[in-house]
């Protein structure tokens, strides 16, 4: 029988991109929506610009509140991204973020794929965390004109989901705003067609090496309720695994690493299904020196 | 089976890809160029958000100024182009003009105006005071008015970017295009004067 296999981690992500950029109409006026719902925000990187979202970006509401007049730091949206990474960790990057899909269905174009050296992918990985210390927090709270408010500087300089969510769409519809096109257009615009081009080589080279929304959700990856597990009795060093790994994770070292997306790729390719995952609401059984013979029921 | 889903993921992606390319082209090479894409994300050139302007009807309005002054729609009558800014108190780029909108002020065309409206002031004193406070930093002469119900549903509530600088002749109909971003003194100058031409030459 012709089955046609889409995994089900593609359709949670294309159900997730069609709910959190569902508002068809705003793409039909060319214009960004400001509904109530906007008072939610996403758990993955969606741009509030786009004329479709009917929710906030997180990281741009960051940067929002701590540049903005009112407020000098915001536990709301602080509240709501520690929410998902607490319950979540960075499965939010393998399963709910429309970018991170964007970035999987391109990697499946026919191509010869690049794999990076480690000498070079190892401290790029840091510049994740410096993009989410640097340009959504500390510039928007300390580089602010005279009255304390500052733009966001991450959405307005680097954000490839701004350019392809927000500016495209609102550009396409509205001509008088194609005439303030001009360096930044051209800078963020080369930054997308960078980040596409390089997205079909290397596996979410955004993910890997810049997303600061990643990198929060990252620091939350060992003690989320969301956890990775290696049934040690199980596995047998074959690392087929980590072969698997397309985030380059040393899965029989650490499952619940900073760099896993959780997307359930090495538990495909276990040929012994060592590996398992879930919500783990009671304490799991770790595998340690001593009860490393005993068996569990 | 597997075949089949790898083929759709590849013209998917194929298809993203030219189109983001086309994309790219057309706008960089600028709003002007006659290319027009037939792919997916098919661009129309639509004027949608001019349009959204166009049926503007700022007749019968009657509200304050942030310094208190009473204003009605019989304050354009007098000028042949009166500009009007439209700003938030959240919006940096807005903030930074109002220096250079001040200036282009005391030194404008002959028979136009300026005024703004600061669309947020709205029944929210903490902002009249930071817009006051804003204007007289930049040393602006100018008025700045708090939308009524009438400004609102005619005119603020369809703009959605900041700053949008609209022209209108001494009936309150707009002229031309709206303007979206900051912009220079000499760039509103010259769209003021562009207009009073455009005004001349209807006449």
């Amino acid at each position: 029988m012709d089955k046609l296999k889409i995994s089900k981690r593609h359709i949670i992500q294309t159900i997730t991109t069609i709910i959190t950029n569902g508002y068809i109409a705003g793409f039909m006026k060319g214009k960004i929506f400001a509904g109530n719902s906007k008072f939610i925000c996403v758990p993955g990187l969606n741009c509030y610009s786009c004329p479709g979202a009917i929710g906030s970006c997180p990281i741009g509401s960051l940067q929002a509140v701590l540049g903005g007049r009112k407020h000098n730091f915001s536990f709301y949206v602080l509240g709501f991204i520690m929410l998902f990474g607490v319950l979540l960790g960075r499965f939010v990057c393998g399963f709910l973020c429309p970018f991170g899909f964007l970035q999987d269905l391109l990697h499946k174009i026919k191509s010869p794929k690049t794999k990076v050296p480690k000498k070079i992918d190892k401290p790029l990985r840091y510049l994740k965390y410096a993009m989410l210390l640097i340009p959504v927090i500390l510039l928007p709270i300390f580089l602010t004109n005279q009255y304390g408010m500052a733009q966001p500087y991450f959405c307005q300089w680097i954000c490839p989901a701004g350019t392809l969510e927000g500016g495209i769409p609102l550009l396409i519809k509205n001509e008088p705003l194609r005439e303030t096109i001009g360096f930044l257009f051209n800078w963020k615009m080369g930054i997308l067609v960078l980040i596409i081009v390089a997205s079909i080589f290397i596996y979410r080279p955004f993910c890997k090496y810049i997303c600061p929304l990643g990198a929060f959700y990252s620091l939350f990856n060992k003690f989320s309720f969301y956890q990775m597990n290696v049934d040690k009795l199980k596995c047998n060093g074959c690392k087929t695994c980590e072969k698997q790994c397309k985030m380059n994770v040393k899965i029989t070292k650490d499952i619940n690493s900073m760099e896993c997306i959780r997307c359930g790729e090495c538990k495909k390719a276990c040929p012994k299904g060592a590996i398992t995952s879930g919500v783990c609401l009671k304490g799991t059984v770790r595998v340690t020196k001593e009860n490393e013979h005993t068996s569990y029921q | 089976m597997r075949k089949i889903s790898k083929m759709i993921f590849k013209i998917i992606g194929a298809i993203l890809i030219i189109a983001i390319i086309g994309i790219v082209i057309l706008l960089i090479k600028g709003p002007s160029d006659p290319i027009v894409l037939t792919d997916e994300e098919v661009i129309k050139r639509n004027e949608q958000q001019s349009k959204l302007y166009e049926n503007v009807d700022l007749t019968g309005f009657d509200t304050v100024s942030i310094t208190g002054e009473k204003v009605t729609s019989d304050y354009f009558k007098d000028y042949k182009i009166t500009m009007i800014n439209l700003w938030t108190t959240n919006c940096s780029p807005c903030i930074a003009e109002m220096p250079d909108i001040a200036k282009l002020y005391d030194n404008r065309p002959k028979d136009s105006n300026i005024i703004s409206i600061c669309v947020d002031t709205v029944d929210d004193k903490d902002a009249v005071e930071f817009a006051t406070k804003v204007m007289s930093d930049a040393d602006a002469k100018f008025l700045t008015l708090i939308p009524d119900a009438v400004l609102q549903k005619a005119l603020t509530d369809r703009a959605n970017l900041f700053p949008t600088t609209i022209f209108v002749d001494s009936n309150g109909k707009i002229v031309g295009q709206p303007h979206f971003g900051g912009r220079t003194e000499d760039d509103y100058r010259q769209a003021i004067l562009d207009r009073l031409e455009q005004v001349e030459k209807s006449k």
